[in-house]
């Protein structure tokens, strides 16, 4: 076999086809390459595992906080609670939690919420009689799907900021992230659009202001008002979601469910992060060398 | 006295596009050359089944196999077994020459024929990057086919690189061998007017719109140019998901004068497209070699092109004029240098197609191809196709704990399989047909050598 590495007084090797370099075998390849490869810096990633823990325990606590339209639904349609008392208790709730972070409500924000009562209002005899006619199978089908849409675009638009951070940090070596922002108006939207369908299967307009109310105050203002992730509030939700799902499923799927969040909140994190450490290319930079460019359309 | 070898590919005539053509030309002149090659296929159609013969007896076999998606058939890891093993010992083949890394076919043959023993080729025409999932999977199917290889073709340098880091090969198992065009068949046109006779220049681009391809590149040069140059005219050749975009940028532009559409043109009439221009404009985002600026130059026109993928191992300089950004602007840039160059007569075109006749040639192609069988044969080392020898490297090609097991139970299925069929069709029992005789003086030299 001809070594074909061996540099020697012959003409210098160029990279073209065109060109007939009989002196160089087909195999001989080229020492730009080799070199460019040798000289490849490795990027040894380190990622925060607390972060990724912290990001798990967020998406955990808002699927906490998205129970709670299921646990305000069923507790009208199947266990017949008083709406009225609900919201009312939801109610003072929130406005408690507003003195005590605005300290005192202003004219502007008294103005909005009344307008947005008011609308509510005006919606709900629309709203039940919107989606009458769809089979409670198809409302409980498209709900289903509504809400785990609901989850990740509300994550998407909580951690979108933090995320940049984190990828700038590990990989500064790789070009700059592009800013994607992503809509905070797509999650309450989608939100809303779960609740409307809901809506249409309780038995008064009553019923259904109070439980669009409810919603609006647990699903889009009180996350605003506290973090939802920390201690007190993941405890208080914690103990809500498990009592009812102890109530209305039973113990057994509360037990399940309880190894489910343990694995979610403490195994899963682990073993992503192993394999965001471990399993990434080292050397990013070859991995885009081959790709398809991007067009410039300007 | 030449090999007994088979060309396999998904890809095959009456299909036609780059790597067809390929494996066509290559055959031909290893036939001329004293091979034996035999190309198998999958059946085209319900009229292209069985055996048939072209030019000069080269044998296709048209199997019958389960056609997925685009002509690819069904990428399962034995389910060709037994038509393969057939016809490969039937056919007494010595070398088996896949092509594409897109064919389930090629992948497939090489495992069943390292498993007979039968030395391996594989011909890659294609970049592949990292990110998209497709890619990533054929990239790990590459790692266990490409295993136990004796030899690879790649038909760029870029390629080559793409494929030791893909496949993670030697790279001195790697060889360079281009593809090439029938000069005859691009020649250019006899007493073509110059600009100072017609006074208008046309632009030529040939290319399926496909976004791939900079289809939205070409969407937005073409109102440009036209805008800054009015003796120019566009002829675009080409058909895909873009091509509705661009009827209405040009009646938006109203350039219906100016810009001529012709959809999907035969590869036999390219020719005659490429000869009613004097500069190609190519947009394209990715290439591998990029045969049809070949072609282009070859008809005696200047090309322009985007500088990605193989491209600039392709052409000398002088006939081409480069666009460093896949951007607008840059390739606007290049356009009009070239439109300038043209005008002012600049560059002689006239002797491109004489230069290209000496740079690419089918003949050399397969004389180059023919000196890596000569190397696989004289290299092979006598435990190279052992079962045991061979099981070993997969294990150690993969890195992934699941994976390399999940090989190594392929292999060992694969074997059994072998045994099982060798049990009932034994190789003895299957029947040798005689070869295409050769031309009579072919044979001479053969004796008077």
């Amino acid at each position: 076999m001809v070594d074909s590495n061996v540099p020697g007084t012959r003409t210098p090797w160029r990279r073209l086809l065109w060109l007939k370099q009989d002196e160089y075998p087909d195999n001989y390849t080229d020492p730009g390459f080799t070199e460019y490869m040798k000289n490849l810096k490795e990027i040894d990633f380190d990622y925060d595992y607390d972060r990724i823990r912290t990001d798990f325990l967020k998406f955990y606590s808002l699927i906490l906080n998205t129970c709670f339209v299921f646990i305000t639904f069923s507790g009208m349609y199947e266990y017949d609670y008083d709406p009225k008392l609900m919201s009312l208790i939801s109610t003072l709730t929130i406005c408690g939690f507003s003195l005590l972070k605005y300290h005192k409500l202003s004219n502007k924000q008294m103005k909005s919420s009344v307008i947005i009562i008011f609308t509510i209002l005006t919606l709900s005899p629309v709203l039940k009689s919107l989606s009458q006619t769809t089979s409670t199978d198809s409302i409980w089908v498209i709900s289903f799907w509504l809400t785990i849409y609901y989850l990740f675009s509300v994550f998407k638009s909580i951690t979108s900021d933090s995320k940049m951070v984190t990828m700038m940090t590990t990989t500064n070596k790789i070009k700059k992230v592009r800013n994607i922002t992503y809509s905070k108006n797509l999650p309450t939207n989608i939100l809303l659009a779960n609740v409307a369908m809901l809506s249409s299967r309780l038995p008064t307009t009553t019923h259904v202001f109070c439980f669009l109310l409810i919603c609006i105050e647990i699903n889009i203002i009180l996350p605003k008002l506290l973090d939802i992730s920390k201690f007190t509030v993941s405890l208080v939700s914690n103990l809500i979601v498990y009592t009812y799902i102890n109530i209305s499923w039973g113990f057994s799927s509360m037990i399940i469910f309880g190894i489910f969040t343990i694995l979610f909140t403490n195994v899963l994190p682990r073993v992503f992060w192993y394999w965001e450490t471990h399993y990434k290319c080292k050397t990013p930079e070859i991995l885009s060398l081959w790709d398809t460019k991007t067009p410039i359309l300007t | 006295m030449g090999y007994n070898i088979a060309m396999i590919c998904d890809f095959f005539y009456p299909q036609l596009g780059g790597v067809e053509i390929h494996i066509y030309h290559l055959a031909q002149n290893l036939i001329s050359l004293g091979h034996n090659v035999v190309i198998i296929t999958h059946a085209y159609g319900n009229e292209r089944v069985g055996v048939r013969y072209l030019t000069n007896g080269l044998k296709v076999y048209y199997t019958p196999l389960f056609v997925l998606h685009r002509e690819t058939t069904f990428p399962s890891v034995f389910s060709m077994a037994p038509i393969l093993r057939h016809i490969m010992l039937r056919e007494k083949i010595d070398i088996v020459h896949g092509h594409g890394s897109g064919s389930a076919m090629a992948q497939e043959s090489i495992v069943h024929a390292n498993t007979l023993g039968m030395k391996t080729v594989f011909t890659d025409h294609s970049l592949y990057g990292f990110s998209v999932l497709g890619s990533i999977l054929l990239n790990k199917l590459l790692l266990f086919t490409l295993g136990n290889i004796d030899r690879v073709i790649c038909v760029s340098n870029i390629c080559k690189d793409n494929m030791i880091v893909r496949a993670n090969m030697d790279p001195s198992k790697l060889s360079v061998i281009p593809n090439a065009v029938i000069s005859d068949a691009f020649k250019p046109l006899e007493n073509k007017p110059t600009f100072k006779e017609k006074k208008r220049i046309t632009i030529v681009a040939i290319s399926r719109l496909f976004p791939n391809k900079g289809a939205d590149l070409i969407i937005r040069i073409i109102p440009k140019i036209c805008q800054q140059h009015p003796e120019v005219d566009f002829l675009l050749a080409g058909d895909g998901p873009k091509f509705v975009e661009l009827q209405q940028t040009v009646e938006s532009f109203r350039l219906q004068d100016r810009v001529t559409l012709l959809g999907a043109v035969p590869h036999e009439n390219i020719r005659e497209v490429l000869c009613k221009g004097d500069i190609y404009l190519h947009t394209t985002l990715t290439e591998a070699f990029g045969t049809v600026l070949v072609e282009a130059a070859s008809c005696g026109l200047l090309v322009v092109t985007t500088h990605v993928g193989g491209i600039p191992e392709v052409l000398p300089d002088y006939m081409t004029v480069y666009a460093m950004e896949t951007s607008v602007t840059s390739l606007v840039e290049a356009t009009n240098k070239a439109i300038e160059l043209y005008k002012s007569d600049m560059v002689d075109t006239s002797t491109f197609h004489d230069e290209i006749k000496q740079m690419y040639d089918w003949m050399d192609i397969a004389k180059r191809t023919s000196k890596v069988y000569d190397q696989v044969m004289r290299e092979a080392l006598p435990n190279d196709k052992n079962w045991y020898v061979m099981l070993k490297r997969v294990y150690y090609r993969d890195n992934g704990r699941w994976a390399r097991l999940l090989l190594v139970l392929c292999c060992i299925v694969e074997y059994l399989l072998f045994m099982v069929m060798e049990f009932f069709q034994p190789e003895a029992q299957i029947e040798k047909p005689p070869k295409w005789p050769h031309k009579v003086e072919e044979i001479i030299n053969e004796k008077l050598n």
